[in-house]
């Protein structure tokens, strides 16, 4: 990376100011006597001042299930100030608070009196209780910052008479400032805010993706503060805190005694100072484990550069609580269409047709299964999207029925960025409609992209959102159903831009400045993809998107993969803490190019990242135009069989994978989870960021470092079982030989993973095959798991088209309810085999029992594991297999 | 019938393996199972045999009768999955019908054999008109060879005894100019006395001239008044340019003057007096680095005035004369080669010396014309064994091929392949592109002759040097017929040539239909 095109916070003139406060500094007051409920008692508003100078503010404490906002913004400024729109679900349900007025303090509390929030007047301060523990306290250090909106001073001014001492400071950034030869001229001035929030119990904190870094915050004390602006940034560096592609201002602060979340909701380029030991990481789990009292809090101090303050403590108390509430306020990732969570196959780019189905008919003759072709941006017109190139592309329609006839998909790059080309249909509409962002002049903003000369589409428009849906019609796009999108380039990246992005004094529609809406931008491209996607199969199909930029809410449209990375070790191993993040934060359907975006990965690597991303939610091998091919069947014969080794093994825990995705519609929890999401107790997992859960049933350890001959994995406490061979490990940390086939899966004893052995040239012609189930008992000889399963494609489930198993193991007994037997959703699939390890002894018979089987006896195999010969049971059906 | 104890995915050659009567044996004889589990949808063999007509087994297969058509055998994981692989559908049983499309199949596979065959046939019969070709090509070079390598003998005995004729004549030649020599020798130390007398002379009026306060030194104020100095013509003799003729120095002695300073001066004089012109500056107007040339050209013109005061004497190589500049331009120039005789057009030696002068000057002549001769001889002979170094297949059938070239040309590129020697791009717009020159044959092992490379073209920006690999397949013309670029700057050709088309099959194998 070229560090000199990036701003440090001491470039950043808000970030510079914000930065050097001091704790102590402010002394804003809350008048509790001004403390106002409103009638349904879900919110209480005050009044507060700033006495030096007197500046006026609104602070409003609002409850939700499990959640309480803070808001707060001046009472009267002079202008409006931004407030983030988009990034929440709309109409969220509030609920009701208890609140018990003291003299210091107002008391708030929800439920009975698992969350409580106690507000303090003089200096303004809240501290947050979950299950009675302090877990977050908001302004404790007194370095609340909250710069008011101003009329520009004349040089000559002097200062007047009463005014704060804030305003009479002034510093040359405050009414315009240059970087890099780009000037933003700042006509509102300073209105930067910021808010120290600590979190008593720990300084385990995650969260504030996207950045190359580790999975655990590290203390920022002597580096730059932690950067949220959505950027392009070329041949990203790891582990460090510049801003990447991506700002979820989110953390979560977790402990063994409870788990809280914050969610700083704001737009605009953040900063976040995160104070955890000096020595960081190894230093605060020694800390933990060594339970000394006076060092254990974490600290975060947020500066963001406009907008207003907007906080959401997310009161848990435990993980899942806190990921729950988290969704219920930003949505989940919606249940994805089977085929997208395949393999995809991706290169800048695919020449022409022939090319193409070259690629296509090569996966079935090394016969590798794969669910997606990709088009970068050179199928286009001249980088003019929603066109092809119709010498290369001369038939689209043609070739995409001939690779979806497999149960495939095309998907294919829209960029925001539109061609200046007059005779463009798109620019022509842009520019009569009046569709484009414009400069503070009002004239329409031009900036350089991958077609030249290029403006950008105001997706803040709802008459722009409406329009870019438009396009997506059949007859305009020609194209099928079976072609989904690719939205690069969304932060907005403008190569001649400030920071490769658009500067910030240009506006959007509302009035708004591009400062205070930024972070946004992503999502506003990616919600009108969406919205395109639905109308054009008449809401019938769920969308599938891949988006570059994200914020929060993100998640409820598109899948995210994590930029440019760069075809080496670090970068492999980054793919793991960055996915994580993003899992833990909203963002659970992520990826990292296979093989590594940039220069030529050798076979080794390439087979490593295989095994890795085989393991990972969103599996999709890209490259950059001018790298060497790298389809998997490139490297040798050896090596391509043990690709397509990997690769099965991914599509036959798809069923797995599908009902993790569903659960993760339903309450957020994500399928890929660090393992301290599974395992909140145990101390020794905080820091792990080599080895992930999948779902609650499996743990795998990648093989990510080059000539590797062991591993070391760390298994929580309980039984484990290689997922593969069927060894038995209990908790601890084993060392494993590893060879060149080896992926480390360990299934957990107590589950129940579905399977299929059947593994056809794509998911979707996979979806009437039957389920190998694999049984992996606990200590107690009991285990239990889901099974989900719908048509794979379409909306039809939300109106109960779909079938979900509980399976459980008990009493030497297998059995599987139907938990909504009522649902009209047929399908053929049944159960095949049963794969069971830990019984302690061997069955003498087995007898399965069900409406369509009846009562039989089955035939069954070896004694560990024990293989049930083909139950024939159906998943639309309870059934019961007795072991005896 | 048979058909019916045959079960499904199985061909009725192999039926004889499931005999319902009996348990059935896996054929890797792995396991013993009953009839009964055979296609019944289970995987009970580890090799997939149970179950021939189901999906069940990942490493099974199964049997497509297709009849009309080819029979196949198709993966197990095809059977069953909602797509038709097998033309006559046997392949998908339940919810989907696939239609029966193995005549048009058949009738199409049969036509487009036929063609195969007719091409083959043609295209062998060209091959066989090719590897002739090739052959006697390969004979007509080996002729080459032998008369060429003949000349080259000749050539050189021609050029030992020119060698000896001219060492001959040369000796009495050198032994008649030493005594012009020391004439000369003589002369010229007058003359140059003369001239340094004369220099001097000019030197100390010029001097004179320019100190105009007698002090005996000249300095800067006495050369910025004179405009004879203003060397860019701005009106006005700075510091700078003042500065250049006192050697960089504020002032300079006489006694420096005298010895190098005044050369500095004198050719401004001489271009005030218009003695000479500076030659034209291209019309520019006269800029600092119009400037700059000027004063190399001045300096041009005073080496070659210094040169053409030395006398012309025979014997004297010429090249000490020359610029060593153009000495590097010529990097022909052989040191073995005998100099040009010289002309003289100034008669200044006797009869007998010019006599003898004329006789060593043909011998000379003759002597560089043998040598000549020898070396094309031998760049023949070079040429012509490289050429037949070159593989041209085992049995020189890619001979003909040599020496053409052919081109593809698609929208925005055409590119050009010169077999054995190279493979280029031209931008419709502009230049050509270097893909890469011949390097090797590159098909596999035992079939090398299917796939050439061209590599070491000019570099990528930020990659790797370019590089063609040609395919190349029957076809009954020699014909380039596509290229496409798979990797960024990595090209692969297609290439059709009767060279690569197979002796067709004495009896074509018909699969049962």
């Amino acid at each position: 990376v070229d560090r000199s095109k990036f701003r440090t916070c001491e470039q950043s003139g808000f970030c510079k100011r914000q930065r050097a406060v001091k704790e102590g500094y402010s002394k804003y007051k809350v008048d509790l006597s001004s403390g106002q409920v409103s009638s349904s008692s879900d919110k209480v508003t005050f009044s507060v001042v700033n006495p030096d100078g007197g500046h006026k503010f609104v602070l409003d404490v609002i409850a939700y299930d499990g959640v309480f906002r803070v808001k707060m913004n001046e009472e009267s400024p002079l202008l409006p100030r931004y407030e983030v729109e988009h990034a929440l679900l709309p109409d969220l349900k509030t609920t009701p608070m208890q609140v018990s007025k003291g003299s210091d303090s107002w008391t708030l509390t929800i439920g009975k009196d698992d969350a409580i929030a106690q507000v303090f007047g003089d200096p303004l301060r809240i501290d947050f209780f979950s299950q009675r523990k302090k877990v977050a306290v908001f302004n404790g250090r007194s370095t609340l910052k909250f710069e008011h909106l101003r009329q520009k001073p004349d040089v000559n001014d002097e200062p007047k008479e009463g005014e704060d001492s804030e305003n009479q400071v002034q510093e040359p950034s405050m009414w315009e400032e240059s970087f890099g030869g780009n000037t933003d001229s700042k006509p509102r001035g300073p209105e930067s805010i910021a808010a120290d929030i600590d979190f008593p119990l720990t300084q385990s904190l995650y969260g504030l993706p996207e950045h190359a870094d580790t999975l655990m915050l590290k203390d920022t004390t002597n580096s730059d503060p932690v950067r949220l602006y959505n950027l392009d940034v070329f041949e990203y560096e790891l582990d460090n805190v510049m801003a990447l592609y991506g700002a979820i201002p989110y953390v979560i602060a977790h402990s063994p005694e409870s788990t809280v979340g914050v969610l700083w909701l704001n737009a605009a380029e953040t900063w976040i100072d995160v104070g955890v030991s000096k020595g960081g990481l190894v230093d605060s789990i020694v800390n933990l484990v060594g339970g000394s009292e006076e060092n254990k809090e974490g600290r975060t101090r947020w500066m963001s550069e406009s907008g207003i303050i907007d906080t959401f403590f997310f009161m848990g108390p435990t993980p899942a609580d806190v990921i729950r509430q988290y969704g219920k306020l930003t949505g989940t990732t919606p249940l994805p269409q089977m085929w997208s969570i395949g393999s995809h196959q991706c290169r800048w780019n695919y020449n022409d047709e022939d090319d193409l189905l070259t690629v296509d008919a090569n996966f079935d003759k090394y016969d590798i299964p794969y669910d997606s072709i990709w088009l970068d941006i050179e199928y286009t017109d001249g980088k003019k999207y929603f066109t092809w190139d119709h010498h290369k592309f001369p038939h689209p329609v043609e070739m995409i029925q001939n690779i979806s006839s497999k149960g495939r998909k095309l998907v294919t790059i829209l960029d925001p960025h539109i061609k200046r080309e007059s005779g463009y249909f798109l620019h022509e509409d842009a520019t009569n409609q009046d569709l484009y962002v414009k400069d503070k002049n009002g004239k329409i903003y031009e900036g350089w992209c991958w077609p030249g000369s290029s403006s950008y589409l105001d997706f803040f428009d709802p008459k722009v959102r409406q329009y870019w849906a438009s396009l997506f019609a059949l007859d305009k796009f020609p194209s099928t159903l079976d072609t989904y999108i690719w939205n690069d380039m969304n932060e907005p990246s403008v190569f001649n831009g400030p920071e490769v992005t658009m500067p910030k004094d240009m506006m959007h529609y509302g009035n708004w400045e591009h400062r205070d809406v930024h972070n946004l931008y992503g999502l506003m491209h990616i919600m009108s993809t969406y919205e395109g996607l639905i109308q054009r199969s008449e809401n019938r199909l769920r969308p599938f998107i891949l988006t570059r930029s994200h914020y929060v809410g993100a998640q409820r449209y598109a899948a995210v993969w994590t930029g440019d990375n760069k075809a080496d070790w670090g970068h492999l191993r980054a793919s793991i803490p960055m996915c994580l993040s993003l899992s833990i934060s909203g963002m659970s359907h992520c990826g990292a190019d296979i093989g590594g975006f940039f220069h030529n990965p050798d076979a080794e690597l390439v087979l490593r990242w295989y095994q890795t991303a085989a393991f990972q939610p969103f599996m999709r091998n890209h490259a950059h135009i001018e790298t060497k091919r790298r389809e998997p069947w490139l490297f040798g014969d050896q090596i391509t069989a043990l690709i397509r080794s990997a690769v099965q093994k991914r599509y036959a825990l798809l069923p797995y994978w599908y009902t993790l995705f569903y659960e993760n519609e339903k309450t957020g929890m994500p399928p890929m989870r660090p393992l301290w999401l599974q395992y909140p107790n145990d101390i020794n997992t905080f820091p792990i960021q080599d080895q992930h859960m999948i779902g609650d049933g499996l743990l795998v350890h990648p093989v990510t470092d080059q000539g590797a001959t062991n591993v070391q994995v760390y298994l929580p406490k309980g039984n484990w079982y290689d997922f593969y061979s069927h060894k038995k490990y209990e908790g601890g940390t084993h060392t494993l030989n590893v060879g060149e086939d080896s992926i480390p899966v360990f299934q957990r004893g107590g589950s129940i993973i579905p399977t299929k052995q059947r593994i056809r040239r794509s998911a979707f012609l996979m979806r009437r095959d039957p389920y190998t189930l694999y049984v992996a008992l606990d200590e107690n000889g009991e285990a239990s798991g889901s099974l989900y399963s719908d048509d794979n494609e379409s909306f039809e489930y939300r109106e109960g088209h779909y079938v979900l198993n509980s399976i459980k193991f008990k009493n030497g007994r297998l059995s599987s309810k139907v938990v909504n037997p009522n649902s009209p959703f047929r399908t053929p699939e049944w159960v095949e085999r049963i794969v069971i390890v830990g019984l302690n002894k061997k069955p003498s018979s087995i007898e399965a029992r069900s409406k369509s089987v009846g009562q039989t006896s089955l035939e069954f195999e070896g004694d560990y594991p024990i293989v049930i010969r083909k139950p024939g049971v159906l998943i639309t059906e309870d059934w019961e297999i007795e072991i005896a | 019938s048979a058909d019916n104890l045959t079960p499904r995915g199985v061909p009725l050659s192999r039926a004889a393996l499931y005999d319902p009567q009996k348990n059935f044996s896996c054929l890797d004889g792995s396991k013993l199972i009953p009839f009964s589990f055979v296609n019944d949808d289970y995987c009970d063999c580890k090799d997939g045999s149970d179950e021939p007509g189901t999906s069940a087994c990942s490493r099974g297969s199964f049997y497509c009768l297709n009849a009309g058509h080819i029979s196949a055998y198709i993966s197990s994981s095809r059977v069953n999955d909602g797509v038709c692989d097998c033309c006559d559908g046997s392949d998908e049983v339940g919810t989907l019908t696939c239609s029966n499309t193995c005549e048009e199949m058949g009738r199409a596979a049969r036509e487009e054999a036929e063609r195969q065959t007719k091409l083959a046939k043609e295209g062998f019969q060209k091959r066989l008109e090719m590897i002739s070709k090739g052959k006697s090509f390969r004979k007509e070079k080996e002729e080459e060879r032998t008369r060429l390598d003949a000349d080259r003998q000749i050539a050189e005995s021609v050029k030992n005894e020119k060698l000896q004729l001219k060492e001959q004549v040369e000796q009495p030649e050198k032994e008649a100019l030493e005594k012009y020599r020391l004439i000369q020798e003589e002369k010229q130390k007058q003359e140059d006395e003369q001239e340094k007398a004369q220099s001097e002379n000019e030197a100390e009026t010029l001097f004179n001239l320019l100190d105009s306060n007698g002090d005996d030194k000249i300095t800067l104020d006495e050369i910025k008044v004179r405009q004879t100095f203003d060397k860019n013509k701005d009106g006005v003799v700075d510091e700078a340019e003042a500065m250049f003729f006192l050697n960089m120095n504020e002032e300079m002695s006489k006694e420096e003057f005298l010895k190098s300073g005044w050369l500095l001066v004198k050719p401004f004089f001489m271009m005030e007096q218009g003695m000479f012109k500076p030659p034209e500056s291209g019309g520019g107007q006269a800029g600092s680095e119009d400037y700059e040339d000027d004063l190399e050209k001045l300096d041009d013109i005073q080496n070659e005035q210094q040169d053409s005061a030395k006398p012309d004497v025979p014997g004297v190589e010429p090249g000490e004369l020359e610029d060593e500049e153009e000495e590097e331009g010529e990097e022909e120039h052989d040191a073995d080669t005998d100099p040009e005789p010289v002309v003289d057009t100034d008669p200044k030696y006797d009869e007998e010396t010019q006599a003898l002068i004329d006789q060593a000057n043909k011998a000379r002549e003759e002597y560089n014309e043998a040598d000549r001769n020898l070396r094309e001889s031998v760049r023949k002979l070079e040429e012509v064994n490289e050429l037949l170094n070159l593989d041209f297949g085992d049995d020189d059938r890619f001979a003909q091929m040599h020496g053409e070239c052919y081109d593809y040309e698609d929208k925005e590129y055409i590119y050009t392949l010169c077999p054995f020697k190279s493979a280029t791009q031209k931008i419709r717009s502009g230049g050509d592109v270097n893909l890469g020159k011949w390097n090797a044959w590159s098909g596999p092992e035992n079939d090398k002759y299917t796939s050439m490379l061209y590599d070491r073209g000019q570099s990528c920006w930020n990659g790797p040097q370019r590089s063609a690999k040609v395919g190349l397949r029957c076809g009954l013309d020699n014909r380039l017929i596509g290229v496409a670029e798979p990797s960024r700057c990595e090209y692969q050709f297609e290439f059709e040539t009767p060279a690569s088309c197979q002796k067709p099959e004495a009896s074509q194998s018909h699969d049962e239909l």
